[in-house]
């Protein structure tokens, strides 16, 4: 489909009153983002944003909304951030390969170049090998994602961006994939976060360097240490084939935490509480045991730390 | 004289006591309120029960309005199950009494010690009242009075003091539904959660995880372990909280584990007790009104009427 003949029909689709793609407030504030740019960066990244708009088309998201709000959401949120152009390119392009039929890893490749096809490959679910790496087998989602960030470190960035605005609407997702969503918010992106300095660091360089000092400080090298050092960071008592199994069924999870204290801090969060039933708590003056379930996804704040109690399939 | 009906005596309390606890480790709940566990519970509860007794006019409006008013010329039975010293009961009966109601008091407890405070209680009254020393849930009890106190037009069943949240509730809700007879009046007093959040569970949770540290309260949760002959320092005391979603209440436990080996001997029988065995002790539960609502709804009780001061609450229900 040609951006002419994209345009003709959001052109039509506006005849029945649906909310156009090409109207909502994120497309118009990435435009108006880009609009200083120099001539040849800005047509680059309209041509890209076209092309996400022709694929991605009219699909919705759970809510009802236009699809396209989320690739622009983050690409906004990488350009705010550090003004790179690939990363933007590839914030535009994270969810294309997975959620249209008709573009391919290869297509990516050819059609934007090595940088970003690696970063669009390296957010990509459910790819086993990559293109241009076909050696390297990794099969965990979550360590092929740190392998690729150990290359570029834009890649884990973009992964924070992403899910970040993907909380925005968990509670749009069915129970369990909330529940999924935030146990993995929790495990891997929340403390992943902290070491980048996301919430500091306003360039990729900044971003770079924290995270290699965290790497010879912690003396971490493989995707597996790096991956189980971050889940220990939230959770005790759980490694990396416990995280694929929690993964695959949050829902049955009972988490325990043996702090008063944090047992208190959880309560009092509204937030929190709302969406966890204690299943028992119990206590004296020298011990304490809460054991609860997630009603629903939430990510528990970063100085909260879980242990799993009890697991069943 | 105030006549008193023996059918479960002390003797009965306790030998019961032993042998549940020997075949099941469990500690029934009246084992409280023998003995010096009698006076540990009135020290404790005494606010409560000045609270009320300060507002006894309030309370007998309430029962008034709500089930006597069309009944004035009938007359009826307020029998009050787990009576204890039978304070509460006695001023409303007498406030019944002296408004022209046809009542007469029947005080039904376990424990022999209740009893005689009670026996004290009516001595300063003058309503007219009689005393039942037995296990209401006992067959002995069940036989003698489920088809008694047929006197009468009807029956006012009072539960007052919270102790109704101490027993196992499907089992005392079957055996309210036995007793009572269509027409009967229920008065239950319970806790009710304020609001039902995480944040008021942790408090009530905090509020009895401070009875472990205070002697008063600790002294009235040991009674038991005293009565079984198993010494506190053998073991540490805890207190659990779990979430009842039949009854969408907060149910408290007290529970003693075991730390060293404990050997007592129960009528003649030996018992011997290793570290990690648990006993579970007092049990307290805070309700949520609607809850508690239906659960007696679900077995044939209208509700009527509830008042709620606090965490305090007054229901009335009436058996269809």
């Amino acid at each position: 489909m040609t951006i002419v003949n994209n345009l003709n029909m959001i052109k039509l689709s506006h005849i029945f009153g649906i909310i156009m793609p090409l109207h909502t407030n994120e497309v118009k504030t990435f435009k108006k983002l880009i609009e200083d740019l120099p001539k040849k960066e800005k047509e680059y990244l309209l041509s890209v944003l076209d092309y996400t708009l022709e694929h991605h088309g009219l699909q919705k998201r759970k809510s009802g909304e236009p699809y396209i709000i989320h690739p622009v959401g983050v690409a906004i949120r990488v350009f705010e951030k550090y003004h790179d152009i690939d990363l933007t390119v590839a914030a535009l392009l994270h969810d294309i390969v997975e959620d249209c039929e008709d573009v391919s890893v290869e297509d990516i490749y050819k059609r934007f170049g090595d940088v970003v096809g690696f970063l669009v490959e390296s957010v990509t679910k459910r790819l086993e090998v990559f293109y241009k790496y076909p050696e390297v087998d990794i099969k965990d989602r979550i360590e092929r994602l740190i392998w690729s960030g150990l290359k570029d470190i834009r890649i884990l960035l973009l992964k924070i961006a992403d899910r970040e605005n993907n909380l925005k609407t968990i509670h749009q997702l069915k129970d369990r994939k909330q529940i999924r969503m935030a146990f993995e918010t929790q495990a891997v992106y929340t403390p992943l976060r902290r070491i980048l300095h996301y919430n500091h660091c306003h360039s990729i360089t900044c971003s770079e360097e924290r995270f290699l000092t965290f790497l010879e400080k912690e003396h971490l090298k493989t995707p597996l240490e790096i991956k189980e050092y971050l889940i220990r960071e939230s959770f005790e008592n759980i490694d990396s084939d416990m995280f694929g199994l929690v993964y695959d069924d949050t829902e049955s999870i009972v988490w325990h935490i043996t702090s008063f204290d944090t047992f208190k801090r959880i309560c009092e969060s509204k937030a929190l509480g709302d969406v966890i039933d204690f299943i028992e708590v119990e206590g004296n003056t020298d011990e304490f045991k809460a054991s609860f379930q997630f009603k629903k996804g939430t990510v528990i704040p970063s100085n909260m730390k879980l242990g799993i109690s009890t697991y069943s399939k | 004289m105030t006549p008193i009906t023996t059918i479960d005596s002390g003797k009965d309390l306790i030998d019961d006591l032993y042998q549940r606890f020997q075949e099941y480790k469990i500690i029934q709940q009246k084992a409280f309120y023998s003995g010096k566990g009698a006076e540990k519970y009135y020290s404790l509860t005494n606010d409560q029960l000045e609270d009320f007794l300060g507002a006894d006019n309030k309370y007998f409006k309430f029962l008034e309005d709500n089930c006597l008013v069309n009944n004035k010329d009938k007359s009826f039975a307020f029998i009050s199950l787990g009576c204890g010293n039978a304070e509460k009961e006695v001023k409303i009966v007498e406030l019944l009494q002296k408004n022209g109601y046809k009542t007469k008091f029947f005080g039904v407890d376990s424990s022999e010690d209740m009893i005689i405070l009670a026996k004290n209680s009516l001595k300063k009254s003058e309503i007219d009242g009689e005393l039942i020393c037995a296990d209401f849930t006992s067959e002995g009890f069940f036989q003698k009075f489920s088809k008694g106190f047929t006197d009468f037009d009807f029956r006012v069943f009072t539960f007052l003091g919270g102790t109704l949240g101490n027993v196992e509730q499907s089992f005392m809700a079957d055996i309210l539904y036995d007793l009572t007879q269509k027409g009967d009046k229920l008065w239950m007093e319970v806790g009710v959660r304020d609001e039902k959040t995480k944040k008021e569970d942790m408090k009530l949770f905090a509020r009895y995880l401070d009875w472990i540290d205070n002697p008063q309260k600790r002294s009235f949760l040991v009674t038991p372990l005293e009565l079984l002959g198993i010494q506190e320092k053998n073991g540490k005391i805890s207190v659990q909280m779990v979430y009842e979603k039949y009854l969408d209440a907060l149910r408290f436990v007290f529970r003693f584990r075991v730390e060293e080996k404990t050997v007592i001997t129960l009528q003649d029988k030996t018992v011997i007790l290793l570290p990690g065995n648990e006993i579970s002790l007092l049990t307290i539960r805070w309700y949520d009104p609607e809850g508690l609502q239906n659960f007696f709804e679900q077995r044939n009780f209208t509700f009527v009427e509830k008042m709620t001061e606090g965490s305090r609450a007054q229901f009335l229900f009436e058996k269809k």
